[in-house]
C-alpha cells in the first residue's frame, strides 16, 4: 500500500464527520496549585455517553459538539474531578484547572471519575507510575529511581544488578528509545547501571509504550519510555529535596512572572567518594567516584496561543585517581519547545533538540586522552488536530543529524603512542507521520497510523567494503576491508526507507471491560555496540550503514482489560509476538571500542519474542499495589554463531514475577514492599577444555550458546516512609478558634533495606582452577553483588 | 583502556561475595587437541612436570578433558607429526614423550608459509603460519609506578619493555611475563601472556609496560617476545578477552583456531625474543 491510497482512504473514513454544524470548546487543563500542565486529563460530556477527548501532552484539549447545553466532567486521578456545564452555541475556550484537595482542611475526596480510563483508551501494551508509587516503592540506596520501578511491571525487565538498561518484551537494553522533554539520551544509567540519570524530583510524567507504539514516536524497535520534566510551579516558589546516605538532591521552583512564566532547577549529586577519604589506604583517598545531574527548565507564556519552553539536563559520572587518570562520562541534552494554537482545533508543538553523550579518559604521565562522542541535532514539528468529537488527528515530521565520533586518542609525540582519530560518522534521520484516533460507534475505538522513515549515511568519510564472512572450525573470522570509497561531505553513501505501520483498536466490551489489540512495525537505524554482558560507558553506538543495515520489528500484541469492585481492582492479560530482522551480535573477538573496522566484526540475523503479561493491581484504599507476571520466551538467529541454530538471548527469561504493596498504617506512616523472582538469565558454559601449556590456563570449549541459567533471582525489599507533623494549631484571626493548618514545610523519613533477606543473587558464574587441593582442579565460582543494603533517607519540601 | 575500566569494575566490586557452586555440565566427547610453535631461533616454553629445554619447534598434542575433571595435560603419544615449508620440504618431528614432538633441525625462517599436520589413527588436524619479520627487545628493566607515592606502605614495579615498531605494517605481538622461582621442575612461573598491536603506535620507538602489584626488588623476572602473524594474535586475543571474568566479561565462546580437522589447534610461526631482569629497588 503506498502513502498516496493510505491518506486517500484516511480522508475517506474521516470524511462524513468533517462537515457537521458544530461548535468547539478547547483550552488547557491545569495543576491547580502548581499551574503546571495536566498531560491525559479525561474530558467527558455527561449527555452523550462514549463521547470526549483527552489532554494532550501540554494539557491542550478540544471538543467539538453539536450546539447544545452540555456536562463537561473533567478528571485526573488523584485529582479533584470537575464539572462545569455550559450553553455550547458558539465557540468556547475554556481554561480549568484541577486541584488535590489540599487546601481544604477535610480529610480529601479523590473523586476522579473516569477510572476506567484503562480499559476505555486504544492504549494496549503501555505502562505507567504515578509519583506516588515512585515515592514509596524501595530501592536500593534509598535512591528513587523511574526506571527501576518501571522494571516492575509486567513486559520490563531488569537488565540485572549491575548491568544498565532493561529489556522491553524480548528485546535488547538498545531498543528502547529513552527521551527526557524529547531529546535521546543515549546512556541512562550512572555508575554502571545502579542508578539511572532521571532525577525523579525534576520528572513530571512518565510513560513506557511496549505494545502500540503511536507513530508520532520512531527510533527504537521494541519501546520509548517518555520521560517529561516538571514545567516549574507557576503559582509560588516551593523546594523540595533529600538527604541520604549516598547522595542528596535539591529542587526549587517557582514563577518568574506570576501565571506568566516559571522556570525549575533540580541537582543531585553522590558523594560516595566522600567515604573513600576517610580511609587509610592513601590509594583510595585518592579515588574519585560520584555522578552528578542537573535539570533545567523555564517557560514562558507569551499569550493564550504562543507558549515557550525550554530545558535542559546535564549529568557525568567520574571516576579518577589523583591526577593519575581520570574517566568521565555523561548525557547533556537541551530542548526548545514553541507550542501554538492555531485555532479552535489545531495545536502544534514545534521541537529543536540537541543530544550528547560522550566519555572521556586520561592518563596524565603519557598525555593520553581517548574519548568518543555521539551528537544529535534534532528537529520535531508535531501537529494536534482534534477534529471533531470522533476523530483525533495527529501527523508531523521529524529530522535527526547524528554526528558520531566513534573514537580519538590524543598523545604527546614521545609517549611511545600515535594519536589516532577514527573518522566521523554522519547520518540524517528522517520521518514523517500521520495518525488518528478514530471512534467508530461507542464502543470500538481505533487508533492508525503510518510512519514513513528515511536514512542516509553521509559523509564526509570513508565507506569500507569488507570481504565475506569465512567460517573456521564453527568460529567466523573478523573480516579484513577489501575496497574503500571517499564520500564528500553531505554526499550520501547509504539511502533506506521503511514504512511503519502502526495499528490499534479497542473494543468496549462494557463499563468494566475491554478488548484490545495492536500491530506495530518499527525500524531502528543506530545501534549500540557492546559485546561484554552487561553494558559499558564505553559501549559505542554506530548509525546504519552500507554494511549495517536497519533493525526491523513487526509486532502483534491483543489484551483483555478488566476492572472489578468499583475500579478498585485492574486487572488485564495481554500477549504479544515480535519478530526482528537485521539485529546485531558479534564476531569472537570483535573490539568494539576504537576500532576503524568494527563493521568487519558483526553478525546479523534474526530475532524472535513472544510471551503473555498478567496484571492485577489495587488502586484505591490503604493498602495498594499489584502482582506481576510475564511469561516470556526471546530468541535469536545469527548466521555464524551457534552453528545457524536458534538460541536463547541474552534477556530471555521464562519467568518474572513481581509482588508490589504498600500500606498507609496512619497518615503519617507508610510501609511498602516489593518481592521479585526470575529464572536465571541464559548464560554459555564449557563442556570440556584444552590444556594450554604457553599460558598454563584451561581453554574453555563451548558447544551451545546460552543454553544454561544462571540460578533463579529472588529479592525482597522493604521501604518505611515516616512523615513528620503535617498540621499545627493555630488561632484563627477571625473567630478566635483554634484551627489545624498545613504547615509550610514538610519533611519525612524514609528507611529502605534492599534485599531484606540477603539473597545471594548470581551477577555471574566463573571457572577457575583451585590449585589448593592435591591435584588441581577447575571450580565455578558464583559472584553475587550485593546482600543487605539498608538505607536512610530524609525528604523536604517548603 | 580496558584496565581502567576493570579497575572501575573492582571499585564497585568491593561489596560483591563469591562462592563456590556445583554445576552439572554435560561432557562433551574427547577431541584432539594441538598448541604449536616454530621459533626463528631458540625458544623455551616452561612445562609443568618436565625439565626446561631450549628448542626451535614444539608440538604438544593433548586430548580435552571434561570440565571438572583434574587440571592436568593428557599428552597424546604415537602421533604422526609434520611441519611442511612452502618448498615442499616436509620434517618429520620425533616424540619426546607426554605428548610433545620436536625436530632439532628445523629452524623457521620469515616470510616462509609452513603447514602443521597432527595425524594419529586416521584422524588428522592440520594448519599453516606464516613466519613474520623478526622484531626484538631493545630493553628490558624495572621502573617504580607512580601509584606507589600513594601508598606508604607499598611499592610498585612495572617492568617496561622497549622495542621498535617496524613502520608501515600491521605488527603483532605475542608477549610472555615468567617470574624466576625456585619451582621444582622449570624453575618459571608464568605470570601473564597479553597481545598487542601496533594500531596506536606503528612505526615508534615504543614499549610495553607490565603491571603487577606482586614484584619486589630483587625478583627476576623473564620478558619473551614473539612477533606473531594476525590469526594468532587474534586467537590469543580472544583468551586475552575471555580471561576477564565477572564484570565486564565478554560473551563466552570458542576462540579462532588457526588449525582445523578432526580436532582443532593453534599453530604458531614466529620470531623470539627474551630478556631476564632484576627488580632494582628505588
Amino acid at each position: 500500500m503506498n502513502l498516496k491510497k493510505v491518506v486517500s482512504l484516511l480522508l475517506i473514513l474521516i470524511g462524513p464527520f468533517v462537515f457537521a454544524q458544530d461548535f468547539t470548546i478547547n483550552g488547557q487543563v491545569k495543576d491547580a496549585s502548581s499551574g503546571e500542565d495536566l498531560i491525559g486529563v479525561s474530558i467527558f460530556v455527561k449527555e452523550l455517553p462514549g463521547v470526549g477527548t483527552i489532554s494532550n501532552d501540554y494539557g491542550f484539549y478540544s471538543l467539538t459538539l453539536e450546539k447544545g447545553t452540555y456536562t463537561l466532567i473533567y478528571s485526573y486521578i488523584g485529582f479533584e474531578g470537575k464539572e462545569i456545564s455550559m450553553q455550547l452555541d458558539k465557540d468556547i475556550v475554556r481554561n480549568v484547572q484541577l486541584g488535590t484537595g489540599d487546601a481544604i482542611l477535610e480529610e480529601v475526596i479523590v473523586s476522579a471519575k473516569k477510572e476506567n480510563e484503562n480499559v476505555t483508551s486504544t492504549e494496549i501494551g503501555v505502562s505507567t507510575l504515578s509519583t506516588k508509587e515512585i515515592d514509596a516503592i524501595p530501592v536500593i540506596f534509598g535512591e528513587k529511581d523511574i526506571i527501576k520501578t518501571m522494571t516492575l511491571l509486567p513486559g520490563v525487565k531488569s537488565a540485572g544488578e549491575g548491568a544498565a538498561g532493561f529489556y522491553v518484551r524480548g528485546g535488547g537494553v538498545d531498543h528502547n528509545l529513552i527521551l527526557l522533554d524529547e531529546a535521546p539520551v543515549y546512556n541512562a544509567s550512572h555508575l554502571l547501571g545502579f542508578f539511572s540519570v532521571f532525577n525523579s524530583d525534576a520528572i513530571k510524567d512518565v510513560k513506557l509504550y511496549k505494545g502500540n507504539i503511536p507513530a508520532e514516536y520512531g527510533g527504537r524497535l521494541s519501546s520509548v519510555m517518555d520521560i517529561k520534566m516538571k514545567d516549574g510551579n507557576k503559582k509560588k516558589f516551593s523546594a523540595s529535596g533529600g538527604l541520604g546516605l549516598i547522595s542528596s538532591r535539591l529542587t526549587v521552583e517557582g514563577p518568574i512572572q506570576k501565571d506568566k512564566s516559571s522556570f525549575m532547577i533540580s541537582g543531585r549529586r553522590t558523594y560516595a567518594d566522600l567515604f573513600l577519604k576517610l580511609s587509610s589506604r592513601e590509594e583510595l583517598k585518592d579515588t574519585k567516584l560520584y555522578f552528578y545531574d542537573l535539570n533545567a527548565k523555564v517557560n514562558y507564556t507569551f499569550n493564550d496561543r504562543n507558549r515557550l519552553f525550554l530545558s535542559g539536563y546535564f549529568g557525568r559520572d567520574n571516576f579518577g585517581f589523583s591526577d593519575i587518570f581520570g574517566f568521565d562520562w555523561g548525557n547533556t541534552t537541551g530542548t526548545l519547545r514553541w507550542n501554538h494554537i492555531f485555532n479552535k482545533k489545531l495545536f502544534s508543538n514545534t521541537s529543536l533538540i540537541y543530544s550528547n553523550y560522550d566519555y572521556k579518559f586520561s592518563i596524565s604521565e603519557i598525555d593520553l586522552e581517548i574519548g568518543s562522542v555521539v551528537k544529535d541535532f534534532n528537529f520535531k514539528e508535531d501537529f494536534d488536530l482534534f477534529l471533531n468529537s470522533k476523530n483525533r488527528l495527529r501527523f508531523g515530521v521529524n529530522a535527526i543529524y547524528h554526528n558520531i565520533e566513534p573514537g580519538k586518542i590524543e598523545t604527546a609525540d614521545d609517549s611511545g603512542f600515535a594519536s589516532t582519530d577514527i573518522p566521523n560518522r554522519h547520518a540524517m534521520e528522517n520521518a514523517a507521520y500521520i495518525a488518528n484516533e478514530q471512534k467508530l460507534g461507542s464502543r470500538l475505538t481505533l487508533d492508525y497510523g503510518l510512519r514513513l522513515t528515511n536514512f542516509l549515511q553521509l559523509g564526509p568519510g570513508d565507506v569500507y567494503e569488507f570481504f565475506p564472512d569465512t567460517l573456521i572450525n564453527g568460529v567466523v573470522n573478523i573480516s579484513k576491508i577489501k575496497d574503500t570509497t571517499t564520500y564528500d561531505n553531505w554526499e550520501v553513501a547509504q539511502t533506506y526507507w521503511g514504512l511503519s505501520p502502526r495499528l490499534g483498536a479497542s473494543f468496549v466490551l462494557n463499563e468494566q471491560s475491554s478488548l484490545k489489540a495492536a500491530y506495530t512495525r518499527t525500524y531502528q537505524y543506530i545501534h549500540l555496540l557492546s559485546n561484554t554482558t552487561s553494558t559499558t560507558p564505553t559501549d559505542i553506538w554506530l548509525p546504519s550503514s552500507t554494511n549495517i543495515k536497519p533493525q526491523i520489528s513487526t509486532q502483534y500484541s491483543a489484551g483483555y482489560f478488566r476492572n472489578f469492585g468499583n475500579n478498585t481492582y485492574e486487572f488485564s492479560v495481554e500477549g504479544y509476538y515480535k519478530q526482528m530482522k537485521n539485529v546485531v551480535d558479534y564476531k569472537v573477538g570483535a573490539v568494539v571500542s576504537l576500532n576503524d573496522e568494527v563493521e568487519g566484526s558483526l553478525l546479523y540475523g534474526k530475532g524472535r519474542a513472544y510471551g503473555l503479561e498478567l496484571f492485577f493491581k489495587k488502586r484505591k484504599g490503604d493498602l495498594t499495589g499489584w502482582l506481576s507476571y510475564t511469561l516470556a520466551k526471546s530468541e535469536k538467529q545469527i548466521d555464524g554463531l551457534n552453528d545457524g541454530d536458534w538460541y536463547n538471548a541474552k534477556q530471555d527469561r521464562l519467568h518474572d514475577i513481581a509482588i508490589v504493596l504498600m500500606y498507609d498504617i496512619s497518615d503519617r506512616l507508610n510501609v511498602s514492599g516489593s518481592w521479585i523472582y526470575h529464572t536465571g538469565n541464559a548464560v554459555t558454559y564449557p563442556s570440556g577444555y584444552q590444556y594450554s601449556v604457553g599460558t598454563n590456563q584451561p581453554i574453555f570449549i563451548y558447544e551451545n550458546r546460552n543454553s544454561y541459567r544462571l540460578p533463579s533471582t529472588h529479592r525482597l525489599d522493604l521501604g518505611i516512609t515516616y512523615k513528620n507533623k503535617e498540621f499545627k494549631m493555630t488561632k484563627d484571626p477571625e473567630t478566635g478558634e483554634q484551627v489545624k493548618v498545613k504547615k509550610k514545610f514538610q519533611s519525612n523519613w524514609n528507611l529502605s533495606v534492599y534485599n531484606a533477606y540477603g539473597r545471594q543473587n548470581p551477577y555471574s558464574i566463573d571457572f577457575r582452577i583451585n590449585a589448593s587441593g592435591e591435584v588441581p582442579s577447575i571450580e565455578a565460582v558464583q559472584l553475587a553483588l550485593f546482600k543487605v543494603v539498608p538505607a536512610i533517607t530524609y525528604n523536604f519540601k517548603f | 583502556m580496558k584496565n581502567i575500566l576493570f579497575a572501575l569494575f573492582i571499585c564497585i566490586a568491593l561489596v560483591s561475595c563469591e562462592k563456590v557452586i556445583e554445576l552439572d555440565l554435560g561432557n562433551g566427547e574427547t577431541q584432539f587437541s594441538v598448541e604449536a610453535y616454530l621459533f626463528d631461533s631458540f625458544g623455551s616454553l616452561p612445562i609443568p612436570g618436565t625439565e626446561e629445554i631450549p628448542f626451535t619447534n614444539l608440538v604438544i598434542v593433548t586430548e580435552t578433558s571434561g570440565v571438572f575433571d583434574p587440571f592436568a595435560i593428557k599428552g597424546v603419544e604415537e602421533a604422526t607429526v609434520t611441519i611442511t615449508d612452502d618448498a615442499g620440504n616436509v620434517h618429520e618431528l620425533t616424540s619426546l614423550g607426554d605428548g610433545l614432538y620436536s625436530n632439532f633441525n628445523l629452524v623457521g625462517e620469515e616470510g616462509v608459509t609452513y603447514t602443521l599436520k597432527v595425524e594419529k589413527e586416521g584422524k588428522v588436524v592440520s594448519g599453516s603460519s606464516t613466519l613474520p619479520k623478526r622484531v626484538g627487545i631493545d630493553d628490558f628493566y624495572s621502573e617504580k609506578d607512580p601509584f606507589s607515592d600513594f601508598d606508604p606502605d607499598n611499592d610498585f614495579y612495572n617492568l617496561r619493555c622497549d622495542y621498535t615498531d617496524p613502520a608501515d605494517r600491521d605488527d603483532f605481538y605475542l608477549w610472555r611475563v615468567y617470574q624466576n622461582t625456585s619451582m621444582p621442575d622449570t624453575g618459571l612461573l608464568i605470570v601473564n601472556n597479553y597481545v598487542s598491536d601496533d594500531l596506536f603506535n606503528d612505526g615508534k620507538e615504543t614499549y610495553t609496560t607490565f603491571f603487577q602489584e606482586f614484584f619486589d626488588p630483587g625478583d627476576t623476572v623473564t620478558m619473551q617476545m614473539m612477533a606473531v602473524e594476525e590469526p594468532v594474535y587474534q586467537y590469543y586475543l580472544v583468551l586475552q578477552q575471555l580471561g576477564i571474568q565477572g564484570l565486564g566479561a565478554t560473551t563466552p565462546g570458542n576462540p579462532p583456531y588457526n588449525m582445523v580437522g578432526d580436532g582443532f589447534g593453534i599453530f604458531s610461526a614466529s620470531s623470539f625474543d627474551t630478556k631476564t631482569t632484576v627488580v632494582v629497588a628505588e
